[in-house]
């Protein structure tokens, strides 16, 4: 097996971002055909399609789409998350740097099939270069009647804004983004009522990543089936995996689900570099628990196959490092990305991380004692499962599982202390 | 009807409205669940984490701030998880708090302390070094403590939702985060109403008033209930006195009228209670120069001369109060100088009269709570966001909770007319009787009405209809209407009350008790018979006023042709500096009395300073005066007594006594309402004067109304605020730096 090109097909080809190339390799087929289709037609073939959302929880995105109310006499709005801020993640800047009409066109069937006349990319700040590839793509489409008033002569109307963000990774979390869209401070909003229902300006929206809408244009054109078959039965299609850290040959590969992990890294990352061995990997970018080689190698890129082994396949940043990789260390940098990403909103997170880097610190400089270590545990049980969003949940979750899964890595790291006694 | 649900909360059953909010279906069942960001009325937060409880089917603990009961929901506050994740809450609280009790002002009444002292031991170890910050002084009233601040932003929520100020926001992000007014980081200040709502709220000692810090810790305090003497709102506040010495006065927990809510006056202006300026002797002028004496001189003098000059002409002895008494001081001043001095030329300095309002009311007036239920306000001039900052912020509620349609005729661009208003008709001044004969008058006359208010016919045909639509119709009318219109004005809701539609009054006077004194007999009379000074009246006893300052030369030149002024007030004033005698009074603070708010209620002023000893109340000084002089008025040694008299002479006052008043704080006066048909020609023909007078020169007044135009402004109280003046010196600072007023 090697790689399946499907969100990936034009990548290589000669201006892949113009227009031109799009519409001579099949571009806007899959709008006209959605186009005849009727809304109910389209959401039912992407449930077939067993695609989940791509931008990190894997949401079943037909059952998603299926939750916008198209009879609310309100507006509805699109919204694609190209916030993509994870750490270990680079598929969306890809999608939009190399084929930006893809994206377009699965935004359009999208906003077709909820009913939205308005529609937002919401791209990470850092990514100001891709604005104007997005831009011109949308000048091109507007140019050939496939966005604007009447697409098509269908009667159907949209526009896409691009809108960038300004630095905050908790802007990638949907609500949070929301906010930020409305020109307030982004934060996460309480849950429910989820944005297909109150979102944008109180109104139904829908949200979804970049790598999701670009799988649109396929599913419509050859059918959900066809989609589905590719990957597995409950993870449909295929997905991109941003392999990153100790492999040869670094990079965006595309796969179908259910690829095994380890012939990702061996076979398109040309295998460990220096020949050395694997130690750990994080599969799914930052956010998801760390694995040891051995768990590597029972894992298979879809989503039941990483929870088998404890994580989470999540945005499908691959971190892969090699045995002279100090887990602690790795942690500590995570955390510290947490801490100063964490929005501030509530206790668990804001002081949990502060005080975790703290801790994290400490124990660096030399003078940290096992009960540093039992104190962080104590932090990350008092933050999981407790924090406003998951943002939270997502910075202890490489602590707990580095801590598992290496302790020898901060064992030896501190001082053994006297039982503490405890206050009654 | 919302329907009713049953829910189980730790094996307990219990019923509740569906969709409220388990943490107050909770809490009012007595099920106690700690929360900082949770607030009664404001948008719930799920920050703090401190409420979660377990609720079953649900895969975390869950945040019982926001969660709304649903039928069958089973919950479970008290299990060992619940209470261990409280502590970790408080734990990852504590982790960066400074924990300065024994030098933070809220030591004693703070809610962190509180849920410490109630979930014992947390764990943090505290060996790693908190974050350090220094204070942040926000503005002359505020200062921040970013260490201690738990993050609840009930502040900036009271200020977005219920001020509609937004001068407060989150700043920086994390650990960082603190809050504050836009630009902190800067250097700017908060630029804001400075009503301190948000210090109330604090449930730490993060945000401080800054005139009482570190002043006194509350156990050392003594709070006494009493009603605030700055406008006619009347709103109910806590006076924290140490010794003999003025702290702070502050509203938590208050089951007033206001809630807790309190503008930058009530806040901020009782200061000067324990002024250094205070009188606290009498002052004779002896050689052309007051100098101090003792009571009984000063008694002996006045008693003498006023004998003389009512001897030759009863009406040659004036005496006038203010609309700052208490009802006991105005009563026992109007019955003085009817019963006793038998002159007729009795009253008060005062700017609006509110006597053709009570004697032609066709509507009953709604008090703040019924306010806040308002379907359709019409609001007919007034700036109660400047004036009447509690009826602002309950006409704001009524817009902003129940959606209540706001129509409002204003000559000034107000802070409510570009915030709240649904309709904003901008006016010529002194147009509001051609907008009052619009809506009474056909449709025929609309395009005159409209060129006399400047504005067009379409719009005031939107606005009757508007009126006409409505079910529960609240009538607001602002002190700038007047004289005959306002008559009409309390006419009018007699064209409007029907059986399917209710109608009921607010009015906006300007102080504390305009009603009150009113209703004692104090005729706002004083600018007519100061045109009789030195001419038909030779002597003036005056109470409570200071119309140099208010008026200027014309009262000084005025004052300065009697033979005799005798003034009684807190300080030298501008006017008692002109006076042969002047008698030192006590403040609000150091008597017992009552005032009548604007909306008919009276409530009780409490004692809460004893005062030096040599000051006097009014009531007291009048009762010596009558004494040394013989005459006798029905003079009463209390002003508990005084209110009995009043309870039993003015019929509006019936049934109210200061054992009832105890209990139930707020008793609406009942108004004589007429139940005599109107007819709209009648009404049309009284407003053809006042119609006449309409400048047809004038412009409209485009400039928006300035925030702190009424709120800040320096008066004799507030002058001698320290906090005040600061705040006023930086707001003309801003001004003249900006070149905007
Ligand atoms: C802290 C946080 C950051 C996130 N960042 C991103 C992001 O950068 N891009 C993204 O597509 N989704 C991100 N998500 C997920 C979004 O909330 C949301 O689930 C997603 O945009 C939905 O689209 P999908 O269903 O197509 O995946 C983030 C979530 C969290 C909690
Ligand atoms: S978990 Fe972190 S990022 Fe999410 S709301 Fe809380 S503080 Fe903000
Ligand atoms: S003092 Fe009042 S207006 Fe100013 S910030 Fe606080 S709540 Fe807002
Ligand atoms: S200052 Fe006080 S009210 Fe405001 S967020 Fe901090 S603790 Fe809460
Ligand atoms: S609104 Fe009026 S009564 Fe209330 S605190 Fe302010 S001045 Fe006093
Ligand atoms: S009270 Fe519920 S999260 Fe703060």
């Amino acid at each position: 097996m090697a790689e399946t090109k499907i969100l990936t097909a034009r990548f290589d080809l000669p201006n892949s971002t113009s227009i031109d190339t799009y519409l001579k390799t099949g571009g806007y087929q899959a709008l006209e055909k959605a186009l005849k289709m009727t809304q109910e037609e389209i959401i039912e073939e992407v449930k077939k399609s067993a695609l989940r959302g791509r931008g990190g929880a894997g949401f079943p995105t037909g059952l998603k789409w299926s939750f916008v109310p198209r009879s609310s006499p309100k507006p509805k709005y699109l919204v694609c998350n190209a916030d993509e801020s994870e750490p270990g993640t680079c598929k969306d800047r890809y999608l939009m740097e190399k084929d930006p009409h893809q994206l377009i066109e699965g935004m359009i069937i999208s906003a077709y099939a909820i009913g939205a006349n308005l529609s937002f990319i919401y791209i990470r700040g850092e990514y100001w270069y891709l604005i104007a590839v997005l831009e011109k793509a949308i000048e091109e489409a507007r140019a050939r009647g496939y966005l604007g008033k009447n697409i098509l002569g269908s009667k159907f109307e949209l526009d896409i804004i691009v809108h960038p963000g300004a630095g905050a990774y908790i802007c990638g979390e949907e609500t949070a983004l929301l906010e930020s869209l409305e020109g307030k401070r982004g934060h996460p909003r309480i849950k429910p009522p989820f944005p297909a229902v109150v979102g944008l300006y109180g109104c139904p929206t829908l949200v979804n990543n970049v790598e999701t809408l670009s799988a649109v244009p396929h599913i419509i054109l050859k059918g959900g089936d066809w989609y589905r078959q590719l990957g597995t039965e409950k993870s449909g299609g295929t997905k991109m995996f941003s392999l990153s850290g100790h492999v040869n040959r670094p990079g965006n590969y595309e796969v179908r689900m259910g690829y095994p992990l380890m012939q990702l890294i061996n076979e398109e990352g040309g295998g460990i570099r220096d020949g050395k061995k694997l130690k750990a990997v994080i599969p799914g970018g930052s956010s998801v628990p760390i694995i040891n080689a051995e768990e590597a190698a029972r894992c298979n890129l879809d989503y039941e196959s990483c929870q088998s082994v404890g994580t989470m396949l999540a945005s499908g940043g691959v971190i892969v490092m090699d045995e002279t990789t100090d887990i602690f260390e790795t942690t500590f940098n995570l955390i510290k990305f947490y801490k100063h990403e964490s929005c501030g909103w509530c206790t668990p997170c804001r002081e949990g991380t502060d005080w975790l880097v703290k801790l994290f610190k400490k124990i660096k400089s030399g003078s940290g004692t096992q009960a540093d270590l039992e104190l962080i545990e104590r932090l990350c049980v008092n933050i999981e499962g407790r924090s406003h969003c998951p943002l939270g949940e997502a910075a202890v979750l490489p602590i707990t599982s580095a801590m598992k899964r290496f302790p020898e890595d901060f064992t030896k790291r501190v001082r053994k202390t006297l039982p503490v006694l405890q206050p009654a | 009807m919302t329907e009713t649900v049953k829910i189980k909360v730790d094996g307990r059953e219990l019923e509740a409205p569906k969709g409220k909010l388990l943490i107050e279906v909770c809490l009012e069942n007595g099920i106690d669940i700690p929360n900082f960001c949770y607030y009664p009325d404001l948008t719930p937060q799920a920050a703090c984490r401190m409420c979660l409880v377990r609720i079953e089917r649900m895969p975390k603990l869950a945040t019982s701030c926001t969660v709304q009961v649903q039928d069958g929901m089973v919950v479970t506050t008290q299990s060992e998880e619940v209470l261990e994740a409280r502590k970790g809450m408080l734990d990852l609280i504590l982790g960066n708090h400074p924990l300065d009790c024994p030098i933070c002002d809220k030591g004693g009444q703070c809610e962190l302390q509180d849920q410490v002292f109630a979930h014992g031991t947390v764990y943090g170890r505290y060996e790693v070094k908190k974050n350090d910050t220094r204070e942040w002084r926000l503005s002359p009233f505020i200062a921040y403590d970013p260490q201690r601040c738990v993050r609840c932003y009930r502040c900036i929520r009271v200020c977005d939702e219920v001020m509609d100020v937004h001068a407060l926001g989150r700043i920086f992000r994390g650990a960082k985060e603190v809050i504050g007014p836009y630009g902190i980081d800067k250097g700017y200040s908060l630029d804001c109403e400075q009503c301190g709502y948000c210090v109330e709220v604090c449930p730490v000692g993060a945000l401080l008033s800054v005139d009482s810090r570190f002043r006194s810790r509350p156990w050392d305090m003594r709070e006494t209930i009493t009603t605030c003497q700055h406008c006619a709102d009347g709103c109910q506040m806590r006076l924290g006195t140490r010794g003999s010495q003025y702290v702070r006065v502050a509203s938590k927990d208050l089951k007033g009228i206001n809630g807790e809510f309190l503008c930058i006056k009530g806040r901020y202006g009782s200061s000067y209670i324990s002024s250094e300026e205070r009188l606290d002797n009498p002052y004779l002028r002896k050689d052309g120069k007051l100098v101090e004496v003792g009571w009984e001189e000063a008694i002996k003098y006045v008693a003498a001369r006023l004998k003389a000059i009512s001897a030759e002409d009863r009406d040659a002895v004036a005496v006038l109060g203010s609309p700052r008494l208490t009802n006991e001081a105005a009563f026992a001043l109007a019955s003085f100088a009817r019963k006793g001095l038998k002159t007729s030329n009795y009253g008060q300095i005062a700017d609006v009269d509110l006597t053709r309002f009570f004697a032609n009311l066709t509507a009953p007036l709604a008090t703040h709570a019924e306010v806040k239920k308002a379907e359709t306000i019409f609001m007919l001039g007034g700036d109660p966001t400047e004036n009447n900052p509690l009826s602002a912020m309950v006409i704001r509620y009524a817009v902003r909770k129940n959606g209540a349609r706001l129509l409002m005729v204003n000559s000034r661009r107000t802070k409510i007319a570009r915030r709240q208003a649904e309709m904003f008709l901008h006016i010529r001044r002194g147009a509001e009787p051609a907008v009052l004969a619009a809506l009474i008058d056909s449709d025929e006359n609309a395009a005159r009405y409209a060129e006399l208010a400047k504005v067009k016919p379409e719009q005031l045909r939107r606005l009757g209809k508007a009126i006409s639509d409505s079910k529960r119709l609240l009538v607001v009318i602002g002190p700038e209407v007047n004289g005959a219109t306002l008559e009409v004005a309390a006419r009018f809701a007699a064209l409007l009350k029907s059986d399917s539609r209710e109608v009921k009054y607010l009015i906006l006077p300007p102080y504390n008790n305009s009603v009150g004194t009113l209703d004692m007999g104090l005729r706002p009379n004083g600018h007519e018979l100061k045109s009789l000074f030195g001419t038909k009246i030779k002597a003036l006893y005056l109470a409570g006023s200071n119309p140099v300052e208010q008026y200027g030369n014309s009262w000084k030149e005025a004052l300065s042709k009697l033979d005799l002024l005798v003034v009684a007030d807190l300080f030298m004033t501008e006017t008692a500096q002109l006076a042969d005698v002047v008698f030192p009074v006590n403040s609000f603070a150091e008597l017992d009395g009552t005032y009548t708010n604007a909306v008919g209620q009276v409530q009780r002023v409490n004692r809460a300073l004893e005062g030096t000893g040599r000051t006097r109340p009014d009531w007291m000084i009048i009762n010596m005066l009558a004494k040394e002089m013989g005459l006798e008025f029905g003079a009463r040694g209390s002003a508990a007594s005084i209110f009995r008299d009043i309870a039993s002479e003015i019929p509006a006052y019936s049934g109210i006594s200061y054992d009832r008043l105890r209990k139930e704080w707020a008793i609406q006066t009942e108004r004589k309402i007429s139940t005599t048909a109107e007819q709209p020609d009648a009404l049309l023909s009284a407003l053809k004067g006042e119609i006449a007078k309409i400048d047809l020169s004038l412009d409209l007044d485009r400039e928006p109304v300035r925030q702190g135009s009424g709120l800040f402004r320096l008066g004799t109280l507030t002058s001698r605020v320290a906090v005040m003046r600061e705040a006023f010196k930086a707001k003309e600072q801003v001004e003249e730096a900006t070149g905007v007023r």
